[in-house]
C-alpha cells in the first residue's frame, strides 16, 4: 500500500486534499531588534604544529635531550611568541571596532545598530 | 620600560579602579541571574596614589614636567621590591611559592640558608678539583639557582580538551609566565614531599635538588621530561587545540 503523506485527509470534503493549517494571527510588529545575537569567534585552527612536530621528532632522536635540540626549541618558542602577538592584535583590533576577515563582530554590530534605530509609525 | 603598569607614571586622569594596582582587584563571577562583577582584593591607597618607580636610573634623570601627574602622590614600594644589585626577582617570586601562612621572614630565611649550602658545597667542590677543572665550578648560588630552573621548564605542556565526550590531553605552548610557574612548583613539592623529617632540613634538601637540576639530573628534571614525552605521545591531537 502507498504511503500516506500526513497531513492527508481520508474523505475529505469536495475540493479539499489536505489539512489546512489555521491562519496564524501576527500581534507582533514586524520591525526587527536593534541587535544581533551574540556569536563566539570563529574558532581558530592549532598554530606552530610543524615547529612542535619538528622539535618532538628532534626529542626522539636524542633521548629528549634539551641541549640537543636547542635550535628546534627556539624555533618553536619564535612561532609561539607570534601567534600570540597575532592574537592579540586581532582582538584589539576588534575592540576597536576594524572588520576581520571581511566580517564584523557581533559586539560591534550591537554598537553600530542601536545608532539607527528602525523607524516606528506613530500609532 | 614596559608600558603601564609599574614604570608608566605618563597617565594624567584618574585611572580607573584596578588597572594600576599591580594585581587583579575585581573578579568576574557568573551568578544564577547573569554575570557580575565582584571584589576579591582590596587596595589600602586611595586611586589617586600612583605605583612607585623602582629603578635607580629614572631618578639619575631630569624630571620632565608633562600632564599633572606629579602633582599625585605615591604609593610606598613593597617589601619586596628593591633597587639593590643583590636584588633578584626571580629569587624572590621563588621566596614567594616557598612562603606559607605569609610567613615571609622564615620564607626568605629558608632560600638564603639553601643558597649558603649549595655555596658551601660548591667552594668544597672547588678546593677538591684539580686545576683544570676550576674554572668549570660555579660558586655562585644565584646564577645555580637561574640555571637549575632554567633547566626544569618545560617547553611544551599539555592541555585537556573534550571531543566526542573524550577528554585528550592536547600539546599546547605554555607561556613563560607558566613554565616558570611549574619549575618552581615541581622544586618546591619534591622537597616537600620527599624528604626525611627532622633530620634533612627543608633548606638542606633544596639546595640538594637544585644543585641536581643544575646538572640536569634528579626528579625535578624527570618530571619535565615526563611532560614532554607525554606531550609527543600525544602530538597526533595536536590540531584539537582551537586557539
Amino acid at each position: 500500500m502507498a504511503r500516506i503523506p500526513p497531513g492527508l485527509i481520508i474523505n475529505p470534503a469536495p475540493g479539499v486534499r489536505y489539512k489546512v493549517p489555521a491562519v496564524k494571527k501576527l500581534t507582533k510588529e514586524l520591525i526587527l531588534k536593534d541587535k544581533v545575537k551574540f556569536q563566539k569567534n570563529r574558532l581558530g585552527a592549532a598554530t606552530c604544529l610543524t615547529e612542535m612536530s619538528l622539535m618532538m621528532a628532534c626529542w626522539k632522536e636524542n633521548d629528549y635531550k634539551d641541549s640537543a635540540c636547542a635550535k628546534e626549541i627556539t624555533a618553536f618558542h619564535k612561532c609561539t611568541e607570534e601567534a600570540t602577538k597575532e592574537r592579540r592584535r586581532v582582538k584589539a583590533a576588534d575592540l576597536k571596532g576594524v572588520v576581520q576577515e571581511g566580517r564584523l563582530s557581533s559586539r560591534n554590530i550591537n554598537k553600530l545598530l542601536p545608532r539607527f534605530p528602525h523607524p516606528v509609525k506613530p500609532h | 620600560m614596559l608600558a603601564g603598569g609599574l614604570w608608566d607614571r605618563s597617565n594624567m586622569a584618574l585611572p580607573m579602579c584596578g588597572k594600576t594596582a599591580s594585581c587583579r582587584l575585581f573578579m568576574v563571577s557568573a551568578p544564577r541571574w547573569g554575570l557580575a562583577v565582584e571584589q576579591v582584593r582590596t587596595v589600602v591607597w586611595h586611586e589617586t596614589y600612583q605605583e612607585p618607580v623602582v629603578d635607580k636610573e629614572y631618578f639619575r634623570k631630569p624630571e620632565e614636567i608633562d600632564g599633572l601627574a606629579h602633582t599625585r602622590p605615591v604609593k610606598s614600594a613593597l617589601p619586596t621590591q628593591s633597587t639593590s644589585i643583590f636584588h633578584y626577582p626571580e629569587v624572590t617570586k621563588f621566596t614567594s611559592y616557598v612562603m606559607k601562612k605569609g610567613e615571609r621572614a622564615l620564607a626568605r630565611s629558608i632560600v638564603e640558608k639553601a643558597f649558603e649550602h649549595m655555596k658551601r658545597h660548591q667552594i668544597k667542590k672547588y678546593h677538591e678539583a684539580p686545576p683544570e677543572e676550576k674554572p668549570y665550578i660555579d660558586c655562585n648560588p644565584v646564577r645555580i639557582f637561574h640555571t637549575a630552573i632554567e633547566n626544569c621548564k618545560p617547553v611544551v605542556g599539555v592541555q585537556s580538551v573534550k571531543r566526542g565526550g573524550k577528554t585528550y590531553q592536547v600539546p599546547t605552548p605554555l607561556t613563560d609566565k607558566r613554565r616558570r610557574f611549574l619549575a618552581m612548583n615541581w622544586m618546591i613539592a619534591e622537597t616537600r614531599d620527599n624528604r626525611d623529617w627532622p633530620s634533612q632540613s627543608f633548606a638542606k634538601k633544596l639546595s640538594s635538588n637544585l644543585l641536581e637540576a643544575y646538572q640536569e639530573q634528579g626528579k625535578v628534571v624527570r618530571k619535565k621530561y615526563d611532560l614532554h614525552k607525554l606531550a609527543d605521545a600525544n602530538k597526533a591531537y595536536g590540531h584539537f587545540r582551537f586557539w
